[in-house]
């Protein structure tokens, strides 16, 4: 690829009017190519993972999923520039590595800045100079404000995207790079950490209990011993879950004694 | 009138308590060398103790003349010093009376030649009864204070209280009026956006949002404003937030045109209506519409709802609840008993309701007292 290329562009934003003044903004600029525009979080997952554009601007609080969700399933890691009315989300951007951060409404000067940081990052990019880093999926699970948790699990299964609210699921297991999260019948795989999976939940509701599972405390419905040293953790739905000792204290922690 | 006399159930606890003292007076009378038969002693008790209740809660009257603080010390014993000898000199009267009358037929016990005259008798006990009526007159004049004392007290407490919950509706109202920063920002990036597309459109929406913003300035200033005051407002909001979210945001208004005049605590629908819009079709692709309907209840009430579509699967956000809880807590300020607000989520609708049962106070007229309990229940 050359320099010279055009920047495939995506405008991701759930108000016509919102796209309209960034592609106004655009316009001027020969070397960007708008190839699409969608106005919710699932669209731009999608349109991004098909599409592959070198950029995206994406707006924040949408429909479906939320700006930080949709970095969250990206297979692909283009140039990300948020654009919100919102600054309180500004530190959590530039922790997932955007470019820039523009706030709504914005000048022409402002905008264009924005993308001669872009254009600095994509020709970075395509020289092989930029610095291999995490991806958005690891960035954007645990650049959470402090003491804010997860309220839902995204999730990408092939083309499906599942949203799962943190008080619907069971347990979450290790699954080697994998965990699975564990939905009354149904079981999501999900590449990450079980431990940085727990980092995000909030550990009043969420006790890793072994090495291999992080339990919903709501669904416990009793714990029974087993052998000597350890005790098995019952869950409403049926399932058994083995128990460490260290995962016992934790519990206890929680629940105030048992 | 007399505390004691505001309510019949504490009247007759009054009277209750002078019972004992009924007997004792019998038992007191029936002990002298020539007893009384026991049911002319009961009766004649009886007559002249309830009467000695009597004169025993007009000393409160003569209290309220001589407000302590305000009074002498000389006044209000020779004051009190007469009342009390005036108001004994009335029972003894009263008491030689009854005991006249019974001598001259009321009494069938035992003959007057028997007994000797009940009137003598009782001529001969004045000093007895003058202590005994002094004694009790007296202590009518410390009660009459210790009721004024708490009266004021109570009046000063419920005073305060009011003051208290004005001064907190206000500041609440003063909370909801602060306009959300978000959407201005959005607001003014649409009309941003609008400059070069639509000029007319974007001049317009200038100035939709002055006029938004000079109502909600207004509007907040108010004690009270009426429903249709009110629905211009929220009108006024939605037409900007249709800028912003073009077809997405469909409203369905149905307010009866007589009911525009019901008078409200302001800011009640306002907030609903952002959080229909802010966490309901804000979160939905394909948008929805938002239903607000009034209607009358019997008696000159009114019921109002809010309903938006949701998306279930949004994680419910804190702030919508700080919302509700201003609206709730103004309500109940405002109306206590007489106003219900109830929140419903059924699938993907939300829905607020409030009902107001009382016919609101009349436009402009301060803020009816929004302590709901009378004080004598």
């Amino acid at each position: 690829m050359s320099i010279s290329e055009t920047i495939r562009t995506l405008l991701v934003d759930d108000e016509d009017l919102a796209r309209a003044v960034v592609k106004e903004h655009l316009a001027p600029h020969p070397e960007i190519e708008v190839i699409g525009e969608c106005g919710n979080g699932f669209e731009a997952v999608k349109m991004v993972n098909e599409l592959r554009p070198d950029l995206v601007f994406l707006d924040i609080q949408m429909p479906k999923l939320d700006g930080f969700e949709v970095l969250e399933l990206l297979e692909h890691q283009p140039a990300v520039v948020f654009v919100t009315a919102y600054d309180e989300f500004a530190l959590r951007a530039f922790e997932v590595h955007a470019v820039d951060y523009l706030l709504k409404p914005f000048r022409k000067e402002r905008f264009d800045e924005a993308l001669l940081r872009v254009s600095r990052r994509v020709r970075e990019g395509r020289k092989g100079n930029a610095e291999p880093g995490l991806s958005y999926r690891e960035l954007a699970g645990s650049a959470r404000p402090a003491g804010s948790y997860l309220e839902r699990i995204v999730i990408r299964d092939g083309a499906k995207l599942h949203v799962v609210p943190v008080e619907k699921v069971d347990y979450i297991a290790a699954a080697d790079d994998y965990v699975s999260v564990h939905v009354g019948e149904k079981e999501f795989l999900k590449q990450q950490t079980l431990s940085s999976m727990e980092a995000m939940l909030d550990p009043r509701r969420f006790v890793r209990i072994h090495r291999g599972s992080v339990v919903n405390v709501a669904r416990i419905l009793r714990i029974e011993p087993y052998s000597k040293d350890s005790k098995i953790v019952l869950l409403s739905g049926g399932v058994q879950l083995p128990a460490s000792r260290a995962g016992l204290a934790a519990l206890e922690a929680v629940l105030g004694g048992l | 009138m007399h505390p004691f006399l505001k309510n019949k159930a504490q009247f007759a606890v009054y009277l209750a308590l002078w019972l004992p003292l009924v007997v004792v007076f019998a038992l007191l009378l029936q002990s002298q060398p020539s007893a009384w038969a026991m049911r002319d002693a009961l009766g004649f008790a009886l007559l002249a103790v309830t009467l000695l209740a009597f004169l025993f809660l007009s000393m409160y009257y003569v209290c309220r003349a001589l407000p302590l603080r305000e009074t002498s010390p000389g006044k209000i014993a020779g004051v009190h010093a007469v009342g009390v000898t005036t108001a004994s000199a009335v029972w003894f009267a009263f008491a030689l009376l009854f005991a006249w009358l019974m001598d001259r037929g009321f009494a069938r016990g035992t003959s007057l030649e028997a007994r000797g005259s009940y009137f003598e008798q009782v001529w001969r006990d004045l000093p007895v009864l003058a202590v005994f009526s002094v004694v009790m007159l007296t202590l009518g004049v410390a009660v009459g204070y210790l009721l004024i004392a708490l009266e004021s007290q109570r009046e000063t407490e419920g005073h305060r209280q009011q003051m208290q919950t004005l001064a907190r509706e206000a500041e609440l109202r003063s909370l909801r009026a602060q306009i959300n920063p978000h959407f201005l920002f959005n607001s003014l990036n649409s009309i941003s956006a609008l400059t070069t597309q639509n000029p007319e459109r974007a001049r317009e929406m200038c100035l939709l949002l002055s006029e938004f913003f000079r109502r909600n300035l207004d509007i907040g200033n108010q004690e009270s404003t009426t429903l249709g005051e009110e629905l211009d407002l929220v009108f006024n909001y939605l037409q900007i937030e249709m800028a912003r979210f073009g077809k997405r945001l469909q409203v369905d208004a149905d307010v009866p045109d007589d009911l525009r005049g019901f008078v409200l605590p302001p800011l009640l629908l306002q907030p609903l209506v952002e959080n229909a819009v802010k966490h309901g079709i804000a979160g939905l692709v394909e948008g929805g519409k938002i239903g607000i309907r009034a209607r009358s209840l019997s008696g000159g009430g009114l019921s109002l709802s809010i309903e938006n579509p949701f998306d279930p699967e949004q994680p419910r956000r804190r702030r919508r609840g700080i919302g509700l809880e201003n609206v709730r807590g103004r309500l109940d300020f405002r109306y206590g008993r007489d106003a219900r607000f109830e929140v419903t989520r059924e699938e993907a609708r939300f829905r607020a309701k409030i009902q107001i049962a009382a016919r609101g106070e009349a436009a402009g007229a301060p803020a009816q007292n929004p302590v709901p309990e009378a004080s004598s229940q």
